[in-house]
């Protein structure tokens, strides 16, 4: 009975699958969903709040133009992220990674977003990650996930109140259409490969463009409390698939609840005292169209504000975060602390750093 | 022997007390016939906040920017967070100046609302209607002047610290004390200028006095220069 139990263990130690890299920072987010883990898709209405779901949209009445940059700002791997994402990828740049983390990543996302009463129209030039693994140090390599999206997104919502003629419920229902243009590098390679071969010959980039919609809906119960649910599906039909090759080998980096199709499903709860409001929210992560529900990406986010102050947190297995965010009429500034482990338990130790978010409204 | 002591000019800035603050008004009934005057009210009950915790939340909101700013700058080590922290402290002055404002600015539709529907006044006349417009106008331009001058003499400081005080790069400095020669520009214009509006109803703001006091061993003579903003 021992030896199958070992047996066993060797058996699922050895069928490795590719390894899941998740970020908080997601396209079309901002410093709020990051702050929060993207677990904010109850939260009340304002601006920035439209980020975590959609189908808050219908109830927003934000109008003007808004610049928005959010990104990793501190952290042991900052520098190698930037290094890989916007300078060229030499021999020195892959022995100089090697000598520092094992893991390091990137993460960064800018956009220009016009609101109007009837939609929301946004422009996000750069959505960047970058995630660099190195084992085996015997015989030393490199595991490297790279991405540059830019999207265009339309994104509306309205009430469906009009359908049920029911005062306890409240339900809304939002969308966003992205047209996307996508680069793509999934690597693996030894380090000795780069003595003998070009680094531009072992990372090679693919090009994706595509059309995918997100749906969301967020329902009010209020005669339960004004429990507030929300289910969003994203990135639907798209056409970045998980390559199944390279995710039954061990070892490849593959993005997870990003770009491939993926649900949420949320549950909050908002406070208005006279002291300020709070927001709590409990998110689960689903693969694909609600299938496969993933415990680990489960996030609690919570969000208290004071006038033009908010203070925002979240906590889930892999990610802890605290953040601050502070508002003017036309220029806002947030900072995040994090722990994270963007690759779960192949992560030793929590990773700490901060992310920091500037936005300007006109 | 007397002695004569010459002083001088006793120069004291002054800053007025705000004129009473006033919050947003709640029309109470609408004159049904009157659709000018519900326009008034329509006006001015969309302009007042879903929530407002008190007439103080901006201006509380904005002094924990700026400590938390300021906590936050002088104690990272990080460049980039350090640029981070600035935007705080920014933020945090900017918040103070226009909590100024929220609580000077005299919420020009509603002022007129009251007026228009108050029953003391039931024939309004084009003296009284013009003396009422100078003083909300008077009072407008007072909070914006007030807002500008509290945030930018506050935002010439900090920069000032940051760049002397503070462990930034050599660039960095060089654009905090740019930034804070901007805000002294600004500080000094908005302190010294004032509108046609508020000289009438709060006066030129310049006011000399000679001070003279003689007594068996002594004679003070001088002047008194006062300026209220």
């Amino acid at each position: 009975m021992f030896k199958l139990i070992i047996g066993l263990m060797a058996f699922s130690v050895c069928n490795l699958h590719a390894i899941e890299v998740t970020h908080i920072v997601s396209p079309g987010g901002n410093f709020l969903t990051t702050s929060t883990a993207r677990s904010c898709s109850t939260f009340s209405v304002d601006r920035d709040s439209v980020s975590c779901n959609p189908a808050l949209y219908a109830l927003s009445q934000a109008q003007g133009l808004q610049l928005s940059i959010v990104g990793k700002a501190e952290g042991s791997s900052i520098d190698t992220g930037k290094k890989l994402i916007f300078e060229p990828i030499t021999e020195s740049l892959i022995k100089d990674l090697f000598q520092k983390n094992s893991y390091n990543s990137f993460s960064f996302n800018s956009s220009i977003s016009f609101f109007t009463p009837y939609f929301k129209l946004s422009y996000s030039p750069y959505f960047a990650l970058a995630d660099i693994l190195i084992f085996n140090p015997a015989f030393p390599e490199i595991s490297l996930a790279l991405t540059n999206r830019s999207t265009l997104s339309l994104t509306s919502g309205f009430s469906l109140n009009p359908l049920f003629n029911s005062k306890s419920i409240d339900l809304n229902f939002g969308y966003t259409l992205n047209f996307y243009q996508q680069t793509i590098s999934q690597s693996r390679f030894s380090l000795f490969d780069l003595s003998s071969t070009k680094p531009d010959q072992l990372i090679k980039f693919t090009d994706k463009k595509g059309i995918t919609p997100d749906l969301g809906t967020l329902l009010e119960l209020k005669d339960l409390y004004s429990l507030k649910i929300s289910a969003q599906i994203k990135n639907i039909a798209t056409k970045y698939k998980i390559n199944e090759e390279r995710a039954a080998s061990a070892y490849y980096l593959e993005h997870k609840y990003i770009f491939e199709t993926y649900s949420q499903l949320g549950i909050g709860k908002n406070f208005q005292t006279q002291y300020g409001g709070v927001n709590f929210n409990i998110e689960g992560f689903f693969e694909s169209y609600y299938k496969s529900f993933d415990f680990s990406r489960t996030t609690v986010g919570l969000r208290y504000d004071l006038g033009l102050f908010a203070l925002l947190s979240s906590i889930s297995k892999n990610y802890r975060t605290f953040g601050m965010h502070f508002l003017s009429q036309n220029f806002d500034v947030g900072l995040t602390y994090i722990s994270e482990k963007n690759i779960g338990r192949y992560q030793q130790n929590f990773d700490n750093g901060a992310y920091l978010g500037v936005d300007f409204n006109l | 022997m007397k002695i004569l002591i010459l002083t001088i000019l006793l120069i004291s800035l002054s800053v007025n007390a705000a004129t009473p603050l006033v919050g947003p008004v709640q029309p109470k009934s609408i004159p049904a016939e009157n659709s000018a005057t519900e326009f008034f009210a329509k006006e001015a009950k969309s302009k007042e906040k879903s929530y407002r915790f008190n007439p103080y939340e901006t201006i509380f909101s904005g002094a924990i920017a700026f400590v938390i700013g300021n906590v936050g700058f002088y104690t990272t080590k990080s460049s980039v967070l350090q640029l981070g922290y600035s935007g705080v402290q920014t933020i945090g002055i900017i918040n103070v100046g226009h909590g100024i404002y929220d609580v000077n600015s005299p919420s020009t539709e509603g002022e007129l609302y009251k007026f228009l529907v108050n029953d003391n006044y039931p024939g309004v006349s084009k003296e009284r209607l013009s003396s009422k417009l100078i003083h909300i106008f008077a009072q407008e331009e007072r909070a914006k002047r007030m807002a500008l001058f509290y945030g930018s003499s506050l935002l010439t400081v900090q920069y000032f610290v940051n760049s002397f005080a503070g462990n930034s790069k050599s660039e960095l400095k060089k654009i905090y004390l740019f930034m804070g020669g901007v805000n002294l520009i600004i500080a000094t214009y908005s302190g010294l200028y004032k509108s046609n509006y508020e000289k009438k109803i709060y006066g030129t703001g310049f006011n000399i006095q000679p001070v003279f006091t003689a007594t068996d061993k002594e004679a003070i003579a001088g002047g008194l220069i006062t300026y209220s903003f």
